[in-house]
């Protein structure tokens, strides 16, 4: 007790408080410095149609961005004045339990696309697909969008998205993906597909 | 060391009472919550009762059986070693308020300890003018009519629960 | 001087014991964790709210259902088809079922949609016999490690009854299809 006491008697208080801004300029130094530096744009890969981008959640290839009347899984039209908007994509779950899920694995971000109106897996038009671990499943992504917001053979950009999991030991939530962002980029063009039993 | 403990006995005596009392104290009034989340405030109501509860006067108009091996029960298809309860209950809002009670319908056996869901798909036809849901559209006094598939012999004893949103924790326990 | 130490020795001891008691402290997944209910094909498992009894498992490369809307399943991997009869015991609730391997879980296969066993409420005391499909790559059913199949009345499994049956798939042979028959009450 003695010695500590006698230690705070030798350094005076002005010379505490400059060890104290020493050692927090030398712990924020470790960490890259107080002043903020602009993050540089960072140059995502661009992917050929079709070949698969593997992430930690989700292996991803995209096939087709069409556009069309009556999508999968659905015999009714869309809302007046919109059309379907439909991403076809062959999805592996990477990661070690099923989900339904799927939604953000691809984005189209030059769009500004509403909430995602389905999903569907193509084999058999089963509804919100569950993608199993380890297995592939051809999917389409269906958005209700403006007709002509998106024209026919107009350039499409898919970006890939890839979320960070976060570890929870809850029996009930469990683990969780969160804030997806885009990992790599495909160009498309979009198709006008024509609706089954159209004249054309 | 002992001189200690003997010193302070009753100290120890009192932890090992109290510690225990403190517990149960705490947990006695959530306990009484979660018992009454789990079976409700019920309302007995006896054959032949007229009971005001939720807006309108209730009372059990007809109940019966019908068991899987009877011709009825045959012809509606009922499945191996079941029986069908069909209940039917008065409802006869009193006009307060120009609505009726909407609530959910239930059938617990005997004990208590089983409960089922109204049926659905099953070919029976109910009378004319009945509702086989608390319609809260009918001002009128109009005949609710349910149906519960339930294994053979679970009806014997069986009572309607009938809960609405309002008079929570209360319900209604209708003898069959 | 020696009280000074014997006062530091237990303050130590009691740090040491509240940071062990930390980190062996069961945590929620642990503390919740459901009590399974061990069952092999053929036996009977009654839990607080599902009672289950396996009759077979079997593996397809296709399946069909032929009931309101016909259906036909084709997949990359394999399906395991697990017929069974199950009810509630308390009270009405929609049951679930998923597969573990190797680290993996796969739940049951919501394509076959009404015509699966796990596609529609159960009732108390009234048996459901029907038919469960899970859908996995071929590896799951290629070693001889057994698969875990866990039945509960419901997807929350937190401190209910889960019936589990383990079974090593690699002995059965796989058919090239199979009709599933739409869950059946009653018996």
């Amino acid at each position: 007790m003695g010695l500590v006491a006698r230690l705070l008697d030798t350094v005076s208080t002005r010379h505490w408080i400059l060890l104290a801004g020493a050692v927090l300029l030398a712990i924020t130094g470790l960490f890259g410095g107080l002043a903020t530096v602009e993050k540089e744009p960072v140059v995502l890969p661009v992917l050929p149609i079709g070949e698969e981008h593997v992430g930690a959640q989700f292996g991803v290839a995209v096939h087709s961005v069409e556009l069309m009347d009556v999508a999968p899984a659905y015999t009714f039209e869309a809302d007046e004045g919109n059309e379907y908007l439909v991403v076809s994509i062959t999805l592996t779950n990477n990661f070690v339990v099923s989900t339904t899920d799927i939604d953000e694995a691809i984005s189209l971000e030059g769009l500004k696309l509403p909430k995602i109106d389905r999903t569907v897996l193509l084999s058999d038009s089963t509804p919100l697909p569950q993608a199993h671990p380890g297995l592939p499943i051809d999917v389409a992504l269906v958005w209700q969008v403006p007709r002509g917001s998106v024209a026919d053979k107009e350039t499409v950009q898919v970006s890939i998205m890839e979320a960070s999991l976060q570890t929870e030991p809850d029996l009930l939530f469990g683990d969780y993906w969160y804030d997806p962002v885009p990992v790599a980029h495909v160009d498309l063009t979009a198709h006008r597909v024509p609706a089954v039993g159209d004249s054309e | 060391m002992t001189a200690w403990l003997r010193k302070n006995r009753w100290y120890f005596v009192a932890i090992a009472v109290l510690g225990p009392l403190a517990v149960l104290a705490a947990m006695s009034t959530d306990w009484f919550g979660y018992e009454q989340r789990v079976n409700g405030r019920p309302i007995l109501v006896a054959e032949g009762d007229n009971v005001d509860f939720a807006g309108a006067e209730w009372s059990l108009d007809n109940s019966f059986v019908v068991s899987a091996e009877s011709q009825a029960g045959r012809s509606a298809d009922l499945p191996k070693n079941t029986e069908l309860v069909v209940a039917s209950v008065r409802i006869n809002p009193s006009g307060v308020g120009d609505v009726s009670p909407s609530c959910t319908i239930h059938l617990k056996d005997r004990d208590g300890q089983r409960t089922w869901d109204t049926a659905l798909g099953i070919d029976v036809t109910i009378d004319e003018g009945a509702s086989s849901f608390c319609d809260s559209t009918r001002l009128d006094s109009y005949l609710l009519q349910v149906l519960f598939l339930v294994p053979e012999g679970a009806g014997e004893g069986s009572r309607l629960i009938i809960e609405t949103a309002e008079e929570a924790p209360e319900l209604l326990s209708i003898a069959l | 001087m020696i009280r000074v130490l014997v006062r530091v020795v237990i303050a130590v001891a009691m740090l040491v014991l509240a940071s062990l008691i930390f980190t062996l402290a069961p945590n929620d997944e642990q503390t919740q964790a459901p009590v399974e209910i061990p069952i092999s094909i053929g036996e009977t498992g009654t839990g607080r709210n599902i009672e289950v009894t396996v009759h077979n498992i079997r593996l397809a490369e296709v399946v069909e259902a032929d009931g309101y809307t016909p259906w036909t399943g084709t997949t990359p991997g394999v399906w395991i088809v697990v017929d069974a009869t199950m009810s509630n015991v308390v009270n009405s609730t929609l049951p679930s079922g998923f597969l573990t391997f190797d680290g993996l879980t796969y739940f049951a296969s919501t394509r076959p949609d009404s015509e699966s066993l796990v596609g529609a409420r159960l009732t108390p005391g009234i048996p459901t016999t029907g038919t469960v499909l899970f859908e996995v790559p071929l590896d799951v059913i290629q070693t001889s490690e057994p698969v875990k199949i866990t039945f509960a009345a419901s997807s929350d499994l937190r401190l209910d009854s889960a019936i589990v049956l383990s079974e090593r798939l690699d002995e059965l042979e796989i058919e090239p299809a199979i009709l599933l028959e739409g869950p059946e009450t009653g018996g």
